[in-house]
């Protein structure tokens, strides 16, 4: 662990300056999903999954979309295969989690409204990435930063990564440190964690899912739903490519 | 349309005159009536911010995000009872406006600062058009001039649409009449070519991180 430094233009910071003070077309686009998913989680899903299928209509058409869903069944059965554990409807990893078709890269959140779960914690608050053109693309060496929406939620963060390219899907904690809880205070706006994960050996090539979450407690190293799900103010999940 | 009339075009033409039958489809929450609504205003919105941004930095500056706040503005302006309440015989934009300037104070003072009314007041009579003074000068300003008047036809475009306009992928695709693939090459093209004119032209990042603090609200 260390702590972060950007050593290049950031992303916001080049789109900052071409817009000249406005946000960019892009930001408009990110902050255009975050708007309707928040809204449809208000509303029992039904905003986002009206606006999702039409998208897809518009974007990709009927078969692309066929495609997509048969992807997903294999999706969901290797990992529920792979991980014996999970139970549907209790976890993230069971069965609530779908494919997002956002530009970035987080592209597996949990769907609980989708499932008429309206109390499930609200996403798009946390996110990791590490100072590349593509933030969700990390190499080996690279620092991965943790960065918090903390005008909307507050409390204790906590994160650990799970391989997806590998036979082993043994977690890799990030958060809690092995010594402390890290709380992130309220009214801030998005604000990076002062500590940075190094891409190190212990991560092999290939994609990884970080799950990340706000609790209103410290959460020891457990799952964060399964274990303290009321507790739970924020839950995203990320995926993060790490690359030579 | 200029740039300046796509800008303030609501204080013409508010959108629910504009578009008959727009407004029963809003409050049904009908996600293209929705998705409609925040691309006409997002722009608006997102200059008004700017104003009171600009208007607190003179005496304060401040961690607040833009981004997030203006994420928040259209949040709670698209709740199914703000929709259902709204009347369509008013325009919109002022509307997000007020919204804005409570999320904004209500930010303000969740970062436990001293709310100046005669600052947020007064941002309301500055324009749009004053709004998108430029925020950079000297070296920054020099260096990205250089950049942009050098660009080649096609990035000049999507330079056009999404960072002038700020126009949605989609409407930047029609109007250029490009796949969004070729949209997203030629953004990252833009994007990398102005940071090599940067990092040529000996400008560090912390200068940025000084002159944008206000918007970008990262630590």
């Amino acid at each position: 662990m260390k702590r972060h430094h950007p050593r290049t233009w950031s992303d916001g910071e080049i789109q900052h300056l071409l817009s000249n003070g406005y946000l960019s077309g892009q930001q408009y686009d990110e902050i255009e999903a975050r708007v309707l998913q928040r809204v449809a989680r208000a509303e029992g899903g039904r905003l986002r999954e009206v606006h999702s299928l039409g998208r897809w209509a518009r974007v990709a058409g009927a078969p692309l979309a066929a495609c997509s869903i048969v992807g997903l069944i294999w999706f969901l059965q290797t990992r529920e295969s792979a991980n014996p554990a999970s139970v549907r409807g209790q976890t993230i990893e069971a069965g609530t989690a779908g494919v997002h078709t956002a530009p970035s890269r987080r592209a597996v959140v949990p769907k609980g409204d989708a499932a008429g779960d309206v109390h499930a914690p609200p996403s798009g608050i946390l996110d990791v990435g590490c100072s590349n053109d593509d933030p969700h693309v990390c190499h080996f060496g690279d620092t991965l930063y943790v960065s918090v929406n903390s005008a909307i939620v507050a409390g204790y963060v906590g994160a650990y990564a799970e391989p997806l390219d590998s036979h082993t899907k043994e977690r890799i904690w990030y958060l809690p440190l092995d010594d402390r809880a890290v709380n992130v205070p309220g009214g801030a706006g998005t604000v990076v964690l002062p500590y940075g994960v190094r891409i190190s050996p212990v991560h092999a090539r290939g994609r990884y899912r970080v799950t990340l979450w706000l609790s209103r407690e410290p959460i020891q190293r457990r799952d964060p739903v399964a274990s303290r799900g009321k507790d739970v103010l924020a839950l995203d999940a990320v995926i993060v490519e790490v690359r030579p | 349309m200029d740039e300046r009339a796509e800008r303030t075009k609501d204080v013409e033409m508010p959108i629910f005159r504009e578009h008959p039958g727009l407004i029963e489809r809003f409050r049904e929450g009908n996600p293209q009536a929705v998705e409609q609504v925040y691309r006409y205003y997002v722009r608006q919105v997102d200059a008004y911010l700017c104003t009171l941004f600009r208007a607190l930095d003179d005496r304060h500056g401040t961690r607040l995000n833009r981004a997030d706040l203006l994420q928040e503005v259209f949040v709670r302006s698209f709740q199914s009872a703000a929709r259902v309440a709204f009347d369509p015989s008013r325009p919109y934009g002022p509307y997000l406006r007020a919204i804005a300037r409570n999320c904004f104070i209500d930010a303000l003072r969740a970062e436990r600062r001293e709310v100046l009314r005669a600052d947020i007041d007064s941002s309301d009579n500055v324009d749009d058009q004053a709004a998108a003074e430029p925020f950079v000068d000297g070296t920054l300003r020099a260096i990205l001039t250089s950049y942009l008047g050098g660009l080649p036809a096609p990035l000049r475009g999507v330079y056009h649409q999404r960072y002038v306009l700020g126009r949605t992928q989609d409407a930047a695709c029609a109007a250029l009449g490009i796949s969004r693939r070729t949209l997203r090459t030629n953004e990252e093209h833009l994007k990398r070519g102005l940071r090599k004119a940067l990092i040529a032209g000996g400008v560090t990042t912390n200068d940025v991180v000084m002159l944008a603090n206000s918007s970008l609200g990262a630590e």
